[in-house]
């Protein structure tokens, strides 16, 4: 059934799935993006919907005229979008609250006090001491700084330190201090005044450390991990190994939970000067031909490298419900479908995981290279014209390119060889993924929830009492 | 959690859906595909031909505002002292009534690159809140022009309260990606109303100042004051016009403030002023002296225009 490549592949990713499902920091990381996914399905599907049919500049705001048929559309698109705000733009924090407490779990501690403290803990080092506490910077709107599933890591390295320094100090506290007194059991009372040590050094390192960041002029720590990472502007050449290069090493950065240089709302891509040339080229013309950049960021990587957000996420969408049999992918992919149209791709990262999961961090590199090179040899050799016109926002990615270039049908066509060739390269993979599903289903491999009993007594979340996975599902 | 299959389960689960409920899938999605395809190519053609009007677009037109008690016809004697210097401008007069509606009077040449336009409002008392709103009706009407006339940028000049309404204009509804200001004059334009000293700061100004950041950074500004004796134009303070400097420079391209004083130099003189006459010729006008059909190229007076 399996093809000798995808034998090699399922064998080795078995191997790695045995060893990760032992580790406490897997555990945790999983149980953190199940808990956070109803947050990020609701905020993604609310950001999505406002932002493409309630603000101006939204695709179907402009395709449907919904401001001639509905007046206060944009008012209410105002409104739709803080909500989505405070849910996934939230999310650094909740991802920062969850881990500590699982962490906490595992290791036995009173989670919810470990939890709470990393909460506040990544709460301080958001904030800019010098500029002042009223600028907390907590819902910052959706910009790089924010706290947005795409800065996911940043909330678990806070949850992460808090937890462990949370474990080191209270058993430095256990030794310091004397025993409990023998006329005084240990009560309720005395747990909590335990945590009195361990969080205020918690909280007084984070103030350190956050006013530290902020002496560097940065919005919160966040920020400053962006800007360490953040590459400098001439890095950005416009040719196609440079382009290949930089979505590459952008991708990385979105597994582990940081956004890129690509980010979609830096618009670095489509604000260059290269873009403009071409238009007002297009425009004095009025014809596509004899460009003078034919090969940009936004002709390449915004057309046929990021279908669907970054890493061709629509394209595994599409896939997961044509060809997985796991329910639980099939859900989340139902739900992720409207928002990846629109090019949000955070219920993906979150819900499948693609985040930490070997089986979809290699597909998830390789495709957007896949598609831009096929999107880059008919441009390169002047088969079809490169996109120049500009879109609505959260234009369907397949249609970004019929509709940049004024409805060439030629573009369409490459835009779904694009989209057909990233789905080769994720096929395998749903495949062996399938396969360790069904192995674990069968009891072949030791599943996690076995793992997480032996290692703390319990399973981290308690399971529910209703059928959680039904044995067989119809199509 | 593990639970032992049967064979016959992992079969189950490992099977293909089944084919006929594959193809309606594949019909509804192409259909919604087509849903969004289809008003999505109509609604691109109308944009990008849109945008290659705009773009292509050669009209930068001059665009007048007059002060408080003026209406539209506040600078007719201008706009002929402009025209008997230089031809081909034609002359639009727009008023906004208090309803939002616009009466227009003239016409623009279909040739005419740089028409003079005034816009005058119904509503044309002073005070701070009538401003608010005149520079709201000044929005609408520059919303209509640019839809009617498709230009994408273009020359400002306001009068007395006419330069206020452009501040407020231009730091609260002129949309940057969609038109440009080049340059603007305001002719004793009292920054600070009627206060002489500049350490009373009116709320107007400091409004203005307050969102001074807004401007578009691109504009070359000029403020004219006009003096008839040392302190104001029988009107305004000239410390109440010098006060815009707050205001602009620094966050605009240029900023110039020049005083004029003698003859025509009293506050509702200004517009006729020959010497002010001179520098909206010199400074504002492009094209002085525009060819259209039937019409000899006439270079002779007036072309004291550099450019």
């Amino acid at each position: 059934m399996l093809s000798p490549m995808e034998t090699w592949l399922a064998n080795r990713y078995l191997r790695i799935q045995q060893y990760i499902r032992q580790k406490k920091v897997y555990i945790a990381v999983s149980h953190t993006l199940g808990s956070l996914l109803p947050f990020v399905i609701i905020g993604s599907f609310l950001q999505a919907f406002a932002r493409s049919a309630l603000m101006a500049n939204g695709f179907f705001y402009n395709i449907y005229h919904v401001g001639e048929w509905l007046p206060n559309a944009r008012n209410i698109g105002q409104v739709v979008n803080s909500l989505s705000d405070i849910t996934i733009n939230f999310s650094l924090f909740i991802a920062a609250f969850l881990f500590a407490k699982y962490l906490a779990r595992l290791y036995k501690l009173n989670d919810g006090i470990v939890g709470w403290t990393a909460l506040l803990a990544a709460m301080i080092l958001q904030t800019n001491i010098v500029n002042g506490l009223n600028r907390v910077n907590l819902v910052s709107g959706l910009n790089n700084n924010g706290g947005g599933v795409h800065n996911l890591f940043v909330g678990l390295i806070v949850g992460y330190v808090a937890a462990q320094s949370y474990r080191s100090l209270t058993w430095i506290a256990a030794h310091w201090q004397h025993a409990p007194v023998s006329w005084q059991d240990e009560t309720f009372v005395t747990r909590g005044l335990q945590a009195i040590f361990p969080v205020s050094m918690i909280l007084a390192g984070a103030l350190g450390l956050s006013f530290l960041i902020s002496l560097t002029g940065q919005q919160g720590f966040a920020g400053l991990v962006l800007y360490t990472i953040a590459l400098p502007r001439w890095v950005f050449s416009h040719a196609i190994v440079t382009i290949m290069i930089i979505t590459f090493w952008n991708n990385i950065l979105n597994v582990i939970g940081l956004s890129g240089p690509l980010s979609p709302f830096t618009q670095l891509t489509i604000d260059s000067s290269q873009s403009t040339t071409n238009l007002s080229t297009a425009l004095k013309n009025g014809s596509l031909n004899n460009l003078p950049y034919p090969v940009t960021f936004h002709t390449i990587y915004d057309t046929y490298g990021a279908m669907g957000g970054n890493g061709m996420v629509l394209v595994l969408v599409f896939a997961l419900i044509l060809f997985s049999r796991q329910p639980d992918r099939r859900h989340v992919a139902w739900w992720s479908l409207f928002p990846t149209l629109m090019n949000f791709n955070d219920i993906a990262m979150v819900g499948f995981p693609i985040f930490f999961n070997p089986i979809y961090i290699v597909p998830y590199l390789l495709s957007p290279l896949v598609g831009m090179f096929v999107g880059w040899v008919p441009i390169h050799f002047h088969w079809i014209p490169p996109v120049v016109y500009s879109v609505p926002n959260t234009t369907p990615s397949f249609l970004a390119g019929f509709m940049g270039t004024n409805g060439n049908w030629a573009v369409l066509l490459v835009s779904v060889l694009a989209l057909i060739a990233s789905l080769l390269v994720y096929l395998p993979f749903i495949r062996i993924d399938n396969l360790v599903w069904l192995k674990t289903l069968a009891g072949e491999l030791p599943d996690q929830q076995t793992e997480e009993v032996k290692i703390s007594g319990h399973e981290v979340i308690a399971q529910r009492t209703g059928p959680a996975v039904k044995k067989s599902e119809s199509y | 959690m593990a639970m032992k299959l049967s064979p016959n389960e992992q079969a189950q689960l490992s099977k293909s859906p089944s084919r006929i409920k594959r193809i309606i899938w594949l019909v509804i999605a192409l259909l919604l595909v087509a849903g969004m395809a289809v008003p999505g190519y109509f609604y691109q053609k109308t944009a990008v031909a849109n945008a290659r009007v705009i773009h292509n677009s050669r009209m930068a037109p001059v665009i007048f505002i007059p002060g408080s008690s003026a209406t539209q016809n506040r600078f007719d004697s201008l706009i002929k002292e402009l025209n008997s210097r230089s031809i081909g401008h034609s002359y639009l007069k727009i008023t906004v009534k208090t309803n939002d509606e616009l009466s227009i009077t003239g016409k623009i040449g279909t040739n005419d690159n740089e028409p003079f336009i005034v816009v005058g409002f119904q509503n044309n008392k002073d005070g701070y809140s009538n401003i608010k709103k005149q520079a709201r009706w000044f929005s609408i009407a520059m919303k209509y022009l640019q839809n009617r006339y498709r230009f994408n940028n273009f020359v400002g000049i306001g009068h007395s309260n006419g330069g206020l309404i452009y501040t407020l204009y231009l730091e609260e509804y002129l949309n940057q990606d969609d038109l440009t200001i080049n340059k603007l004059m305001t002719i004793g334009t009292p920054y600070n109303l009627s206060e002489k000293n500049i350490a009373n700061r009116t709320e107007i100004l400091t409004d203005m100042i307050k969102d001074r950041t807004y401007l578009p950074k691109n504009i070359r500004m000029w403020s004219i004051a006009g003096t008839e004796n040392y302190s104001d134009d029988g009107i305004v303070p000239v410390e109440s016009v010098e006060a815009g400097k707050y205001v602009y420079q620094d966050q605009v391209k240029q900023y110039t403030l020049i005083n004029v004083t003698g003859d025509d130099s009293q506050h509702s003189d200004l517009p006729q002023n020959q010497e002010i006459v001179g520098y909206i010729q010199q400074y504002m006008l492009t094209n002085p002296n525009q060819n259209r059909p039937g019409t000899r190229n006439n270079t002779g007076q007036g072309s004291r225009n550099s450019n």
